[in-house]
């Protein structure tokens, strides 16, 4: 499906799911972070934590990407890149991304996009300069992507919180996982 | 249960390992709860700041209940409060008859987690809202028949009665 396509799809699927208030989405992300920096303290620790919630939380959403989507192949890594930027992220998140600076296999792009709900209201104070803040939508990606076989690995490398200009995560694919029959199936 | 391991300690033999780890779940069941509590009266507090900016000072505990059930419910859970019910008391019962945070809750959660559990956060919001417009209470929350479910206000009394219905 072209780029066109794949955004009119992520539009459409949006307008037709029932969505909650952003304020009440930043405001919980918001609390849930904070929790976390409390419980754990160190920055690098929550980050890990987050990243870990967010593949939770990946490894179910995916279903509901393709129940919602109707998208039920995904041909390559090139293509799933633009299903998450146009389709996933304006789902769940009501912003489109872009995918930038691919290499040249083809195995590792940046997701880069303006605007994150999640970061609304937010400011980050000196002391927690190494938290990525909205790092669980790295663990959403991972889990996902793993479960329709392909096992990448997700970074934040721009946050605006930070000062940097925009957000970017980077997704580098590390192996395309075999579909294989569980050990003992009968 | 300040410390856990209150009365029970003493008196048990061979019991007491049992006694202290449930006592210990117990305790952990608590804090989790507690924290879960804080975190949406956290967020009740902010969110009902941002929407009731535009709105008219309420000045009775009645008018902040009515607030909540129409105006913050529909922005918070996209729909009304069903039924409301008070015994003029201080005491107020919010019937929600399909609450969208539970819809799709199972009720045979293999984990322990039950159906109430999930309505602690919500409750922390309205506990958090409430507060914020002035009205010290306490917020309980019953699922009994999901996706049916009741939040059950209780407000504290002022030693001066300064803020009468």
């Amino acid at each position: 499906m072209s780029k066109v396509n794949l955004q009119r799809l992520g539009e459409t699927v949006f307008q037709s799911s029932d969505r909650v208030s952003a304020e009440l989405l930043a405001l919980t992300y918001g609390s849930t972070v904070k929790q976390l920096l409390v419980d754990y303290e160190e920055p690098d620790e929550v980050n890990k934590q987050l990243d870990q919630m967010g593949y939770n939380i990946g490894i179910r959403l995916i279903e509901d990407v393709i129940a919602n989507s109707k998208i039920y192949t995904i041909s390559s890594f090139v293509d799933s890149a633009e299903i998450v930027a146009k389709v996933a992220f304006k789902m769940y998140l009501g912003v489109v991304a872009n995918t930038v600076d691919w290499n040249s296999d083809k195995t590792e792009f940046s997701l880069q996009f303006d605007d994150n709900p999640l970061t609304e209201f937010t400011e980050l104070p000196d002391r927690y300069s190494d938290l990525w803040y909205a790092n669980i939508l790295c663990g959403i990606i991972r889990g996902a992507y793993e479960m329709v076989q392909m096992k990448v690995e997700c970074k934040y490398t721009k946050c605006v919180l930070r000062g940097d200009d925009t957000n970017e995560i980077r997704i580098v694919l590390r192996e395309m996982l075999l579909e294989r029959p569980p050990l003992d199936d009968e | 249960w300040k410390n856990g391991r209150d009365p029970q300690k003493t008196d048990a033999g061979n019991g007491s390992a049992d006694v202290d780890q449930i006592a210990g779940s117990l305790n952990r069941k608590l804090a989790l709860t507690n924290a879960v509590h804080g975190m949406g009266y956290d967020v009740g507090q902010r969110l009902i700041e941002r929407l009731s900016t535009d709105h008219l000072k309420m000045e009775t505990n009645l008018e902040v209940v009515k607030y909540i059930c129409k105006d913050f419910w529909e922005e918070t859970f996209k729909k009304q409060i069903d039924v409301l019910k008070t015994n003029n008391k201080g005491r107020f019962v919010l019937q929600d008859n399909n609450f969208r945070w539970i819809r799709k809750a199972s009720r045979n959660d293999p984990s322990q987690l039950k159906v109430e559990d999930f309505l602690t956060f919500p409750a922390g919001i309205v506990c958090g809202a409430m507060n914020r417009l002035g009205v010290d209470c306490t917020v309980s929350a019953d699922a009994a028949s999901a996706p049916m479910c009741i939040f059950t206000v209780e407000i504290a009394q002022p030693p001066n009665n300064s803020r009468q219905q």
